[in-house]
């Protein structure tokens, strides 16, 4: 246990600072007092400048007083003995008036209160003409009596926090206002919105589906009659001269009842043969094997392919049925999809309702019944003369403390609340997916039989017309080859086998033929009744006539898999076998899986929108309001009445901070002694800016998206503007190059600018050239509008990039730097994961143009929302603990440095790139994760996906394994960096495992199990690595270049960075195009893994040798320390 | 069928020949057409007949009939000259031949059949190989006052319309020598087959002590025939095998050899089982409505193409697939009709 202290000093003002110097260092050892610290002092203090004033008064005499703090177990106590007259404080009585004013030389009532109310016990007595006093201080001692007298009985219980000795508690009452109603309103309009975009986009998509299901209803017939055609013309006869096409029309025709129109064409558009009425607007001969058909214009179907003799094309045939069908069933969905709609948006809207009032409601109300507590405090302190502005901010301080506990456990609850809020209004979009689904599933699986059973009839038919003219089943030969031929005709046709009466297959189209049997068994059991048998055999041996209607077929899903049985019936009418047709319902579940995927996109993008609108709310409403009032309470500790903040939040934040600023103001005023308190110079208090840092997500975000929408689309999009002869990819590369090389100059002026002319005009006028440009998109008639249109669109890009870092360091608290960096990451890569999809959805369903109108739209909401949010000014404050201006200039008079001409630019960028530290974290981390980034993973990962059986939604969900490490794991991570710190070793390992993500694919191939479940954990580790990594180059660099941040600002140096981090991008992809003139991609990948594994190598040793700091400010650091 | 373009023009002009047939009849003239036959009238002249039946135009036909022997030309020759007719008929490629001759450019010398018949349109019907005989150089125009229908489906679409009914690697046949027509078919069969790699097996008819062909050889012809292990018996565009169509596919059925007909007269008149034919009614329509364009619509000949009839038709006698137990094909069913005896 900690000795006792004693202290003899004479009662002069003077010594109070050496008084409270002593109490100070006792508090610090003795850890059960450090909490009472401000009590002790209050108590002593209170004495000491009791007996100062009596001393002066009494000039003859010097009054030695002496203090001793003894150490008690949960507590201490403050022993004092002074000469003088007697005076006993703990004679007052509670009834006396606080706010009268007493003589000044006297200790006032409410000090003589104070003392009895601070202290667990007070003793007093007289011995030898000397005072003796001795008081006692332990934990939880509270302000009870102010908050008795000052606070409304309904909001805080003082005898209940008496008796518990807790520290201010305010009430946690659920009170829903503004910010719940706001929370509420944004919440609502994003289900909604959300609801009736899925809605309407499951309709477009849906009604595709269905017209395209219904149009190719007849596919199989169409295919079938084409290549009897093709057959029929081997050899060299013309289209025209052969007179049994008119046959096999005329047959196809008459098997379904005229309901198609079948019409032959030659080379020339000259119609040859006809069995409708129908027109038929197909002008050219489509391309070989392909059906093609417009599903959106005329009143009915129309799919054409091309007639070929010999591998030529000699003509067209076209099968045309009517849309009426197709029509009726779209609109019957229309109705169903409104309904499902509905029913999610009324059945979860409650919920959603309660959950966000009851859940914001609550933080709300703590929020509210604190601010009230606070101000009804602030106030009561306002009226109140006391003689003791210690006092008064000891006050003040008991109260934050409550406060900044209070705003810890809700910024503690934030993930929580968005976890439990976002999950609340996700479940609305799964309810309509499921249901939307249910509404599908069925209309397809009647196509699909429709389908099924065209393809099947039409090889009935063949059967029972061979049987007719020959006699038998058994005179079929080679059947298999017309079955394999439908069956290819219908690429949903699983099997097709035709089986005798006994049920044994007699021919055979299978994928899998080993399995039919099985299958078909499977299907006679459950379908197959046995009395039904035996009857319908019975009926048929008297009368001849089966019970089972002929012509029509059954159906059954075994599976996957869709059966279907056709009887085939002999001369007599009576059946002598069966075709049984098995439909993959994998198509289905394919169509199925899209749907959800859209949906999940959707949902997914609601959800990052609805989150950056939430954290935006919570920043502006409780985050930076409570940093605010945090700010003040560490000043108020420090006795720092130096600042005041600029008036900010609104509503209850709004009214206690300007309490707390009139309460530093009048405490300015009325105070007599400045010993031990930090007081302003005579132009008063500094009104400073607190940071505000999440404020730049949201139209980062919005920003990030416009470009990453144009994802899908741009490469073939810019090659409809090669001028006829060029090559279009070639010219497509060159735009696309254009739009970096304008990204790549401006991100490196738009940082030097952001510091000098602000971040928030930066960000405007990109986001205008940008939105310029996105517009020069829409009207772009030639190859120079739309590569100038590009550069536009890429210069405002760059500049909106720059923008959003300088703001991100600017408003981010140094040591927290690296959390800083990781948010811009994560809003970025956000909008890269669901902004491609996005694309791809709207692309899709309404044509490439409206992609770049949303583009425009969102660059314009980026750009509105960044003029009302974004200040115009960097931050005095970003550690709310730190003291603002503390080396005496602002940030922006430390950016003064920045600017000037271009000269002076290149000197400043000269200056920073002579920094080796910088230099080497450039060449061995920063230039190589970006290499292996748009290299590695945009280029050779595709490739491998492509090589190894994969499409282009394979690989986009491949390279989702980047994104989904950086989202999820970024923030925890960049807080271990900025708590742990070591950067190069973050950095290094970052890289080097984004390395060995790149190396295993190659050796796991080598070792034969190549897989793209195994190429997407190799991206995940990948990511996970520049997760590490990325974010944190920022700090390192940072800390890297201490010396050029003070003297040119944080701007040149994230400029000349993410120029060079740029270059590297820029880099990748000629380095893998290199590799991959001498290796496959796998190989190549793995080269450029290992090369970044190298480079992170060498630049570890060298930081580990050199350290991170330069020696100069090593060398300080270690003199100070000494 | 709703409608049909070329084969509009054709069947079309068919309708409206019957329906504007008697207006039409009484705005011409009547016009007359000398018909130089083979062997006489076939299938081929009731097509042609018919036609101006239906479109009732006047028109008056002398016909004359070589009788298999072309020495009888000359004469008939003579008579054209002196009928002075406004269009003359001439039926097969040994009477073409003789009437309007080889095309000059494609000639051997003056001796080579040069044309006869120059100073009016001839328009000839059934001739299989009109540009192996040189009476043309190519299918279309002609240049010259010579117009006319070819029947015979192209060798090669016979052998691949076989093998489309079931494989096929050796094939025979037995033909006349004598008849030019049908040792060209013959020649072209083992060229194409060649190429092909189908083996034709030939097997001339003799010539009785009359110089005639020999009937008698048929059986033994044909025995040899199906010794060879041939899938097909080809019975080509030959007058005197089809003559003797149903003897020799009788027999050859009976050595389940069965026979492809590449003309509609063998698949009908025998007991063939498979063809690839032009339907010779049709090819008299064809060649009607030729003539009817130089008489009634004053067209030149020479810009009249010559053309293979536009319509030919599989056709599988499925009473004879059953008796020989040989089926075709269920992917040939698609497109080839059947037909019962």
């Amino acid at each position: 246990m900690t000795e006792t202290y004693s202290l003899e000093v004479e009662a002069k003002n003077e010594n109070l600072a050496t008084l409270i110097d002593w109490i100070q260092t006792f508090c610090t050892n003795h850890k059960p007092a450090t909490e009472l610290e401000f009590k002790i002092q209050l108590i002593a203090e209170e004495l000491f400048l009791y007996l100062t004033k009596q001393n002066v008064n009494d000039q003859a005499r010097e009054n030695i007083v002496n203090f001793s703090l003894i150490p008690e177990t949960n507590g201490a106590s403050l022993k004092l003995d002074t000469e003088g007259s007697d005076f006993n404080p703990l004679e007052a009585t509670e009834t006396e008036d606080l706010t009268a004013k007493t003589d000044d030389n006297q200790i006032d009532v409410l000090g003589l209160l104070m003392i009895r109310e601070l202290t667990t016990k007070a003793e007093y007595n007289r011995k030898n003409n000397r005072n003796h006093f001795l008081f006692s201080f332990s934990e939880f001692t509270t302000l009870k009596s102010e908050i008795k007298d000052d606070v409304n009985d309904n909001i805080v219980d003082t005898k209940d926090i008496d008796s518990q000795k807790e520290p201010l508690v305010f009430p946690e009452r659920c009170r829903p206002r503004v910010i719940t109603l706001r929370i509420c309103v944004i919440l609502l309009l994003m289900l909604s919105a959300g609801v009736a975009t899925i809605g309407a986009l499951n309709f477009i998509k849906f009604e595709r589906i269905l017209m395209n299901a219904t149009a190719e209803r007849y596919d199989p017939i169409l295919r079938e009659v084409q290549r009897t055609i093709n057959e029929s013309l081997r050899g060299g006869l013309t289209l025209s001269s052969t007179r049994t096409t008119e046959g096999v029309l005329d047959r196809s025709v008459a098997d379904f009842d005229d309901a198609i129109t079948l019409v032959v064409k030659d080379l020339e558009g000259e119609v040859l043969f006809r069995t409708g009425d129908l027109p038929d607007a197909q002008t050219t001969v489509p391309p070989f094997g392909k059906i093609v058909g417009d599903i959106t214009t005329g009143e009915e179907f129309s799919r054409s392919m091309a007639i070929i003799q010999d591998g030529t094309p000699v003509g067209t045939l076209s099968l045309l049925h009517n849309k009426n069908v197709a029509s009726a069933g779209i609109i019957k969905i229309k109705e169903q999809l409104e309904f499902v709609s509905w029913a999610s948006l009324l059945l979860f809207l409650p919920l959603l309702i309660i959950v966000t009032t009851f859940m914001v409601g609550r933080i709300e109300g703590r929020f509210y019944y604190g601010v009230l507590t606070v101000e009804k405090i602030c106030r009561s302190l306002r009226n109140t003369s006391v003689s003791s502005e210690v006092w008064r901010i000891q006050k003040s301080l008991e109260i934050f403390r409550g406060i900044q506990s209070w705003t810890r456990e809700m910024t503690g609850s934030r993930p929580f609340l968005l976890i439990s809020l976002l999950t609340t209004l996700a479940m609305p979009f799964l309810f309509l997916g499921f249901l939307s689904v249910r509404v599908l599933e069925p209309k397809l699986l009647h196509e699909f039989k429709t389908q099924t059973q065209n393809a099947s009839e039409n090889i009935t038919r063949k059967i029972e017309y061979a049987v007719s003219s020959f006699g038998g089943l058994h005179t079929l030969r080679d059947a298999e080859h017309v079955l394999d031929r439908t069956r290819l005709s219908s690429p949903a046709l699983s099997f097709l086998a035709l089986t005798n009466q006994s049920g044994e297959i007699l021919h055979l189209s299978a994928d899998n033929p080993l399995k039919v049997p099985q299958q078909i068994a499977s299907l006679s059991a459950t379908v197959e009744q046995p009395v039904m048998g035996w009857l319908d055999q019975y009926v048929q041996e008297i009368s001849g006539v089966s019970l089972r209607n002929s012509n029509s077929f059954s159906s059954e899903s075994e599976g996957e898999l869709l059966i279907s049985e056709f009887p085939i019936l002999g001369t007599d009418s009576k059946p002598i076998g069966t075709l049984y047709a098995g439909v993959d319902l994998s198509t289905t579940a394919e169509i199925k899986r899209d749907i959800w995927i859209d949906i999940g996109v959707v949902v997914l993008a609601v959800i990052l929108i609805s989150v950056e609108l939430l954290l935006l709310l919570f920043s502006l409403y409780l985050i930076r309001p409570a940093a605010a009032i945090n700010f003040l309470s560490f000043r108020l500790h420090n006795r720092d009445l130096r600042f005041t903040l600029k008036t900010m939040g609104s509503g209850a934040a709004k009214r206690i901070i300007k309490s707390l600023d009139q309460i530093i103001r009048q405490s300015i005023e009325t105070t007599r002694s400045t010993t031990g308190l930090k007081m302003p110079g005579p132009e008063g208090p500094l009104s400073v800016r607190i940071s505000s840092l999440s404020y730049v997500r949201l139209p980062l975000f919005l920003f990030c998206l416009s470009e990453a929408i144009l994802r899908p689309i741009l490469p073939q999009f810019l090659g409809n503007f090669a001028p006829a002869g060029n090559d279009p990819n070639f010219l497509t590369g060159i735009v696309m190059s254009g739009f970096m090389a304008a990204s790549l100059f401006s991100v490196l002026f738009g940082s030097f600018l952001s510091e000098r002319i602000g971040a928030r005009r930066i960000f405007l006028i990109g986001a205008v050239s940008s939105a310029l440009g996105m517009c020069g998109h829409l009207f772009a008639a030639e190859f120079a509008s739309i590569f100038f249109s590009r550069i536009l669109t890429g210069f405002g890009y760059g500049l909106v990039y720059a923008a959003a870092q300088v703001h991100v360091a600017q408003h981010s608290d140094p040591i927290k730097r690296t959390t800083g960096f990781s948010l811009f990451l994560a809003v970025i890569v956000a909008a890269e994961i669901c902004g491609p999809a996005i694309g791809g959805i709207i692309a899709d369903r309404f044509g490439n143009l409206p992609v770049f109108m949303a583009a425009t739209i969102l660059v314009i909401f980026s750009g509105v929302i960044c003029f009302f949010l974004l200040s115009r000014f960097a931050p005095d404050v970003t550690d709310i603990s730190a003291i603002p201006f503390e080396n005496g200039s602002k940030f922006e008079e430390l950016s003064e440095h920045a600017g000037g001409g271009l000269l002076q630019q290149f000197k400043i960028a000269k200056s920073i790139m002579l920094n080796r530290r910088f230099s080497v974290a450039i060449i061995c981390f920063a230039i190589p994760a970006k290499a292996l980034l748009t290299g590695g993973l945009f280029l050779l990962i595709p490739l491998i996906v492509y090589l190894n059986g994969g499409g282009a939604s394979e690989s986009a969900r491949v390279l989702m394994g980047y994104g989904i490490a950086i989202l999820l794991l970024v923030s925890t991570f960049a807080h271990l960096a900025d708590r742990w710190k070591k950067f190069s070793l973050w950095v290094a390992t970052g890289s080097i495992l984004a390395g060995i993500g790149f190396v295993v694919p190659h050796s796991w191939i080598l070792l034969g199990d190549g897989g793209l479940l195994f190429l997407f954990a190799a991206t995940l580790l990948f990511g996970i690595g520049q997760m590490l990594a990325i974010p944190t180059q920022i700090s390192f660099l940072l800390q890297t270049t201490e010396r050029q941040l003070i003297m040119h600002g944080v701007g040149p140096i994230l400029g000349l960075f993410r120029f060079l981090e740029r270059f590297g991008s820029f880099l990748g992809p000629v380095i893998a195009s290199l590799l991959l003139l001498i290796f496959p991609p796998a190989i190549a990948l793995q080269w450029m893994g290992f090369g970044t594994i190298i480079l992170a190598s060498i630049g570890m040793s060298w930081f580990l040798a050199v350290g991170q700091n330069e020696e100069e400010d090593e060398i300080n650091a270690l003199i100070i320390e000494t | 069928m709703r409608s049909l373009s070329r084969r509009n023009l054709f069947l079309g002009s068919l309708a409206a020949g019957a329906i504007a047939g008697p207006a039409r009849a009484f705005a011409r003239a009547e016009k007359s057409v000398f018909m130089v036959l083979w062997r006489g009238e076939t299938e081929v002249e009731a097509g042609f007949r018919s036609y101006f039946e239906r479109s009732n135009v006047p028109l008056n036909i002398v016909v004359r009939s070589l009788d298999r022997n072309t020495a009888n030309l000359e004469a008939i020759l003579d008579e054209i000259n002196d009928v002075k007719p406004d269009l003359v008929y001439s039926w097969g490629t040994s009477v073409t031949l003789g009437i309007a001759g080889r095309d000059p450019l494609l000639m051997d010398g003056p001796s080579d059949f040069p044309p006869q018949i120059t100073d009016r349109p001839v328009v000839f019907t059934m001739v299989s190989q009109p540009i192996k005989s040189r009476i043309i150089k190519r299918f279309g125009l002609t240049g010259r006052n010579v117009t006319g229908v070819s029947h015979l489906v192209p060798i090669q679409t016979q052998i691949e319309a076989m093998r489309a009914y079931m494989p096929v690697d050796r094939l025979s046949v037995i033909f006349t020598p004598s008849e030019t027509n049908s040792v060209l078919a013959v020649n072209q069969l083992t060229e194409i087959g060649q190429r092909m790699n189908v083996r034709v097996e030939k097997f001339p008819v003799p010539n009785n002590l009359q110089g005639q062909p020999d009937p008698d050889s048929l059986p033994q012809l044909v025995s040899a025939a199906a010794a060879t292990g041939s899938q097909f018996l080809y019975l080509g565009p030959d007058s005197f095998i089809g003559q003797y169509a149903a003897q020799v596919t009788g027999l050859a059925n009976s050595f389940r050899l069965p026979s492809f007909a590449s003309v509609e007269r063998m698949l009908s008149a025998s007991d063939a089982l498979y063809g690839l034919v032009a339907p010779y009614r049709k090819v008299g329509e064809f060649t009607a409505m030729k003539v009817e364009r130089i008489l009634f619509e004053n067209e030149d000949p020479a810009l009249i193409p010559v053309e293979v009839l536009p319509e030919f038709a599989y056709r599988i006698r499925a009473d004879i697939a059953r008796d020989l137990q040989i089926f075709p094909r269920l992917s040939l069913l698609e497109y080839a009709e059947t037909i019962e005896n």
